[in-house]
């Protein structure tokens, strides 16, 4: 049986996931002690304004932070910035941190979030090489690309788009590569026909993006001045930007039977096969709450939304976690937004104009609606939304007829 | 307390189920009437900064015209994510034709 009153949750990572985890066992009157392991030294801080607000110097760094110092005073945490944990005992419940000391709980919470893919090729050590995970990074690298001529991009994945887009404003002084080694950027998320219409958007910016492109190596007499494509082509770059994805950080966790390179095994609620450990956020294979097949999912919202709901479980006992992943990306003038999670399709229904980038697409996987992403068309993506979450049964090839109604379709379920 | 108001615009201006912006004391608000009573909100997504002006009022919400977030326009509250502070609202007084705002917003407990 589960102890319903834990007196001790410890939280490992104080990301998004894990300090709404924190703030929610709070206000759901959790009263026994919290401890939160944090691997930064900063207070926590909202990604998503790194690739897109906070380069583009809109958003200072006043302005991202999750919590403020006297919030997270009230919330009466033991918070350990700057510490990893390194080892967990599942027959002792504690954590060994990075610092040696070990933290017993009655009830554990992994939220360690994702580390950046490195690119193992020679010249990566070169001064003018950059990668945006954390905060300190995209002071670096905005402090950097003011005065930068030539940017090179590695990787057109969402944070190499958005971060071409951000980067990409001002004088026109500026060229910006993108080097991509799929034949369409976002193909796998998106498919091929999105995938081109958002290659064209930055193509139309300005941006060049080289596809089927792979770096070998970067040179540079201490700073990189070159990006040598395996094809031999060389791109001239005083910046360079790997953005070759993420992986899970969980290296530490590496031992435990549920947990392997594709994350961490939960069920519905959240929680691993031992009962008194849960994980959130990017490290989380949970069910799809559409398929039920294990995703992974890294997104700022999937990464909240369970937080807050991992704070319920623990206050009030296994519920499972149904909402819909969602993420957005803005580029440019242009926000997309994506709704469900898609992995592979057999329809890719549209809906609008993908030329002028104000559509949506419908995914569609043995006539069944996967998933949504709206280029623009905010009010449209609303109604088309609950489709999805709803799994509203729909005429599909009535899909991309201006004359039917969403809104209509949406509420019929 | 009534000092405090200013008239910001004539009722007749301000029909159901339209968003108007405007400014109140240099800060950007919108007025919406809803079930024939005008509320006035901050103008500014907390989420990422977007115009609610240029989103769209349904019932008692505003939905945000980039992220799709959710606001109740009597309590400000998010209804829908991402967004997740509530709107500020501001107190509205209606009388003899015209429409006066707080200059201040409500307080939040």
């Amino acid at each position: 049986m589960i102890d319903n009153s834990p007196e001790h949750v410890v939280v490992v990572g104080s990301g998004l996931a894990g300090l709404r985890a924190c703030q929610a066992l709070r206000s759901r009157f959790f009263s026994g002690k919290i401890t939160l392991i944090g691997a930064e030294q900063r207070l926590p801080y909202d990604r998503p304004p790194l690739s897109k607000g906070f380069l583009q110097g809109k958003q200072a760094e006043a302005e991202i932070g999750l919590i403020s110092e006297q919030e997270l005073a009230d919330l009466d945490l033991a918070f350990y910035r700057g510490v990893n944990a390194s080892q967990l005992d599942l027959a002792l419940q504690q954590v060994v941190l990075s610092n040696r000391e070990n933290i017993k709980f009655d009830r554990l919470i992994l939220a360690t979030g994702s580390y950046n893919r490195r690119l193992p090729i020679p010249g990566i050590d070169l001064e003018g090489v950059f990668s945006l995970r954390t905060l300190d990074d995209a002071v670096a690298l905005r402090a950097t690309a003011e005065a930068a001529a030539h940017i090179v991009i590695i990787g057109a994945g969402f944070i190499g788009c958005e971060v071409a887009a951000s980067l990409s404003g001002g004088d026109g002084h500026r060229h910006i590569d993108v080097v991509e080694a799929l034949d369409v950027p976002l193909k796998h998320v998106c498919g091929p026909e999105v995938g081109i219409a958002i290659q064209r958007l930055h193509e139309t910016h300005g941006v060049r993006i080289f596809t089927n492109a792979s770096v070998a190596m970067l040179q540079g007499d201490g700073h990189v001045e070159r990006v040598v494509l395996t094809d031999g082509r060389t791109l001239s770059a005083d910046l360079v930007i790997v953005a070759v994805g993420a992986a899970p950080a969980i290296e530490w966790l590496r031992d435990l039977p549920f947990v392997s390179r594709a994350g961490v095994e939960v069920d519905a609620s959240l929680q691993t096969p031992h009962p008194n450990v849960y994980a959130i956020g990017d490290i989380a294979r949970f069910p799809d709450p559409l398929t039920g097949q294990l995703i992974r999912v890294e997104h700022w919202e999937v990464a909240r939304a369970q937080g807050l709901h991992v704070a319920g479980i623990i206050t009030q006992g296994p519920q499972p976690y149904r909402t819909v992943p969602y993420f957005w990306s803005d580029q440019y003038d242009r926000s997309f937004q994506y709704v469900g999670h898609a992995t592979q399709w057999d329809r890719v229904i549209v809906r609008g104009d993908l030329d002028t980038w104000d559509f949506l697409a419908f995914y569609v996987y043995q006539n069944r609606l996967l998933a949504i992403l709206a280029c623009g068309r905010t009010r449209e993506f609303r109604f088309a939304r609950q489709l999805v979450e709803r799994q509203i049964a729909v005429d599909l090839d009535a899909l991309p007829h201006a004359s039917v109604d969403l809104r209509q379709l949406a509420a019929r379920g | 307390m009534s000092e405090d108001f200013i008239a910001v615009a004539q009722s007749k201006d301000v029909a159901g189920g339209s968003l108007h912006r405007l400014e109140v004391d240099g800060k950007p608000v919108i007025l919406v009437r809803v079930q024939g009573k005008v509320c006035a909100l901050a103008a500014i997504c907390t989420h990422e900064h977007a115009d609610l002006s240029e989103g769209d009022l349904e019932d008692e919400t505003i939905w945000c015209p980039l992220h799709s977030s959710g606001f109740n326009v009597f309590s400000g509250e998010v209804t829908s994510p991402p967004a997740e502070i509530p709107l500020d609202v501001y107190d509205v007084r209606e009388g003899e034709g015209y429409i006066l705002v707080s200059r201040n917003p409500r307080a939040r407990d």
